[in-house]
């Protein structure tokens, strides 16, 4: 089957954007697996989501986490705390708060990759945890020049929001940004 | 002459049937045991004539109305007066002449048209005539002179016959008693009691106003002002200097005014000017610094997507070798299978994204945008720069200048406030001083005023005097007279009564009271009820020189309550005395009348005079059953036989 250049260019698009969330998902887990407090993994999707959250929003984070502030390793400029939601990788606003549709395909990847596996999860629901691939590509990409800032950020996020589950992460996002989650479901936070 | 006083008939209405008693005599005697109601007759007498008399509560419970038929003067007139409540305040008179019934007549002394009214025009008397206290600094009008004041010299209760005479033992009715004495004997007349009024009024008068003058010198002392000319004086000096302050004023305004227009006006100009340019340099720096604000924000975005792309192209070549190891559906491995090149180890498709290479044209374009936004930021710097300097250029033009213009005023404004500030402070303190002056002259005005008042005053008062003196010169010979005679008619009469005066009996000359032995009558001893005979012989003597005299006002009627009580032992002086009444009455038949309350009438004239005789089973108010005499309570203290 032969494609356009066009197609293939927008297939290129599409798989580097997977592959972008892939590495910034699995340096997370590894930050959070590295965490003994967090139990040396991340337990559940919702965690997954509320911890990216303050990935992509890492102006916001320093406004939930209480530990977070000062924390250089957030890297944050004047710009990002002048215009928090304005972010590279915007999220949407679901029923239990900031979500990202590319979720599923992104642990699917990773897992078919041989980069996370599943694990057992608190009350019955999975939770991911690198392999030793996995580790070893996260400990090399800390060292790029490209992704360490983002290894920093995930590193002092983890530390941060030690021993707190998902729901506890999710409700303390409501209370605190209370304004910015006030608005319909599936809309763009920004 | 007929008579003056006279009563014809008193009837009462009881709840039993009416009582009447018809006085047709020129005596008559109530006589009778003590208790059995002559002195309650004798006060619904009184009552029935408009006066406050005693009610005894047998009549008050079945006496309804009483009618007295009486001649006073010319007129025959019926008094009828109702007991009950708030009706007794006003009577019905019917002329017995014409049969009129006058409209309904007031008890009260403050109306109009009053009983008291009636009875003192009937007897030739003015209804205005006022007793003013003698002293010479009075200065009340006195009260007004009533018909009941005459009736205590017509009436001589029970209580009172042993005590005073016609209110003498109270010092407040002092001035009205020897005013209606002189009245009753022609020593004065409504002319003369009224000038005396008038002359009590002026002392009044004269009093206020030497008080007032009094307070406005006091006032005029404290102003330092010993004469007006020197308050006029005071006062064009104030309005010279309020003047002198007003024109500094002015002058001073229009010095400053001129310091204003002409120099510090320009500075003002230009600082005003000055500091809307440095607003608007302001205003330009916001707008740049907004600018700039709005580059960076967009230069970060733009950094962000470089980053973004950058990070999407690493994550794309880390993970292009790092194949699936699993079926993402079955999770069964997959390096156990041979997979050909160019195929999808999972879908076993043509793997048309392996080796796929994009260019660096996006990273290029977002390059070449951040580049151009920093050769904004870098326009922006220079033009915040410059804006920068034009602020604080600005900002020093206008504190240089604000500083010049202060120094020009405080300099030239200042040193001219202080005399502004004197100047005001000048005419306020004038005009200050002109109210004051002012009022100064308005209280000599007053003082002048008030002169000239008391003048008119002491000069109607001097008038009044001389008047006065006049009409009492011209009555001086009558005066003498009178109480010649009546003290002669007293010393006979005393004598007759055998009454103890060794150094004789008078008749007071400004008291019209008896005298025994120089003492009054009630400080001589009392044995033997000489205080009552002593009375009954001044009475007798009044009555007696009235008659004689035939130019009187004096109303020829007496009516004494029980004269014998204290003197029933002594016969002779109650002989003495219906010998008195009895020769009276025979000297000028009819147009005298006593009326006399008594245990019983001597023996002698019982045929001549009527007697009406009353006893515990034929009581004064016949139609009432009497108690008996266990149960009879005194009017009075005084009228106790005990």
């Amino acid at each position: 089957m032969t494609r356009s250049f066009e197609e293939l260019d927008e297939l290129q698009w599409e798989l580097d954007d997977l592959a972008y969330h892939q590495i910034r998902v699995l340096l997370l887990v590894a930050a959070v697996a590295a965490e003994p407090k967090h139990n040396r993994k991340l337990d559940g999707l919702t965690k997954l989501a509320k911890l990216d959250f303050f990935v992509r929003y890492p102006a916001l984070a320093t406004a939930v986490l209480d530990d977070l502030e000062p924390d250089e390793r957030m890297h944050l400029s004047e710009e990002d705390l002048s215009n928090p939601t304005t972010v590279q990788d915007p999220m949407t606003r679901y029923k239990y708060g900031p979500w990202d549709d590319r979720y599923y395909p992104v642990i699917g990847a990773l897992v078919a990759r041989g980069l996370l596996k599943y694990g057992t999860g608190a009350r019955g629901s999975v939770s991911l945890l690198p392999t030793p691939l996995g580790k070893q590509l996260a400990t090399e990409l800390a060292g790029d020049g490209v992704w360490h800032e983002v290894a920093d950020r995930c590193a002092a996020i983890a530390e941060a929001s030690r021993g707190m589950t998902g729901n506890a992460l999710k409700e303390l996002i409501y209370e605190r940004l209370a304004e910015l989650m006030d608005r319909p479901h599936r809309q763009v936070i920004s | 002459m007929t008579s003056r006083f006279r009563i014809d008939q008193f009837r009462l209405e009881t709840v039993e049937g009416p009582v009447t008693y018809n006085f047709t005599d020129d005596l008559t005697v109530l006589a009778g045991d003590t208790g059995v109601g002559k002195t309650t007759l004798f006060e619904l007498i009184k009552f029935a004539l408009g006066g406050d008399g005693l009610i005894a509560p047998v009549a008050a419970k079945n006496v309804s109305e009483v009618h007295l038929s009486i001649q006073v003067g010319t007129e025959r007139l019926q008094l009828s007066r109702e007991l009950d409540g708030d009706r007794r305040k006003n009577m019905r008179v019917t002329d017995l002449i014409t049969g009129d019934v006058r409209p309904k007549v007031a008890v009260s002394s403050d109306k109009e048209t009053t009983v008291s009214g009636i009875l003192l025009s009937a007897l030739g008397l003015s209804t205005t005539m006022r007793a003013a206290a003698r002293s010479p600094g009075s200065s009340r009008k006195g009260a007004l002179i009533t018909f009941y004041d005459l009736f205590k010299y017509m009436y001589v209760p029970q209580a009172a016959i042993n005590q005073d005479i016609a209110g003498s033992r109270d010092t407040y009715y002092e001035p009205k008693r020897k005013s209606v004495f002189e009245l009753l004997f022609g020593l004065t007349d409504a002319e003369v009691l009224d000038m005396q009024s008038e002359l009590n009024d002026l002392n009044g008068k004269v009093a206020e106003a030497n008080r007032e003058a009094e307070t406005i010198n006091q006032f005029l002392t404290h102003s330092g002002m010993k004469l007006r000319i020197d308050a006029e004086l005071a006062l064009a000096q104030a309005i010279k200097e309020e003047k002198e302050g007003q024109d500094a004023l002015i002058h001073l305004a229009s010095e400053v005014e001129e310091v204003v227009d002409r120099e510090t006006q320009v500075l003002r100009e230009l600082l005003t000017d000055s500091e809307r340019a440095l607003n608007d340099a302001q205003e330009l720096v916001s707008s740049l610094d907004r600018e700039e604000a709005q580059y960076r924000a967009e230069r970060h975005q733009v950094e962000q997507d470089i980053t973004r792309l950058h990070q999407m192209a690493s994550a794309g070549q880390r993970l292009a070798n790092i194949e699936f190891v699993v079926c993402p559906r079955c999770t069964q491995s997959l390096n156990q299978r041979q997979v050909p090149d160019d195929v999808c180890r999972v879908c076993m498709q043509h793997d048309s994204v392996k080796n796929l290479t994009r260019g660096q044209y996006e990273t290029a374009q977002l390059v070449d945008q951040v580049e151009e936004v920093d050769l904004q930021l870098t326009v922006i710097a220079k033009q915040a720069s410059d804006a920068a300097e034009a602020v604080q250029n600005r900002r020093n033009l206008v504190s240089s200048l604000t500083a010049q213009i202060e120094r020009r005023t405080a300099n030239r404004v200042t040193p001219r406030l202080q005399a502004y500030t004197d100047a005001a402070a000048k005419a306020a303190r004038a005009k200050a001083q002109q109210e004051h002056l002012e009022e100064v002259l308005q209280r000599w005005d007053r003082a002048s005023d008030l002169q000239t008042v008391a003048e008119t005053l002491e000069s109607q008062r001097s008038a009044l005097k001389t008047a006065i003196g006049a009409a009492k010169s011209a009555l001086d010979e009558r005066r003498r007279s009178v109480l010649s005679q009546l003290t002669d008619e007293f010393a006979t009469t005393v004598a007759a009564f055998r009454i103890p005066a060794s150094q004789g009996a008078t008749i007071d000359p400004k008291t019209y009271l008896p005298l025994l032995d120089g003492q009054p009558f009630n400080q001589v001893s009392s044995a033997g009820g000489i205080a009552t005979a002593t009375q009954v012989a001044y009475w007798m003597s009044l009555v007696a020189v009235a008659i004689r005299l035939n130019d009187t006002a004096y109303p020829a009627f007496l009516m004494i309550d029980s004269p014998r009580l204290a003197v029933s032992s002594t016969e002779d002086i109650s002989g003495q005395m219906y010998s008195r009444f009895v020769t009276q009455v025979g000297v000028v038949p009819n147009r005298l009348q006593f009326i006399v309350a008594d245990n019983e009438m001597p023996k002698d004239y019982v045929r001549r005079f009527t007697e009406f005789k009353f006893s515990y089973e034929d009581p004064t108010i016949s139609t009432v059953e009497h108690p008996g005499p266990a149960d009879v309570v005194p009017l009075t203290a005084e009228s106790d036989p005990a």
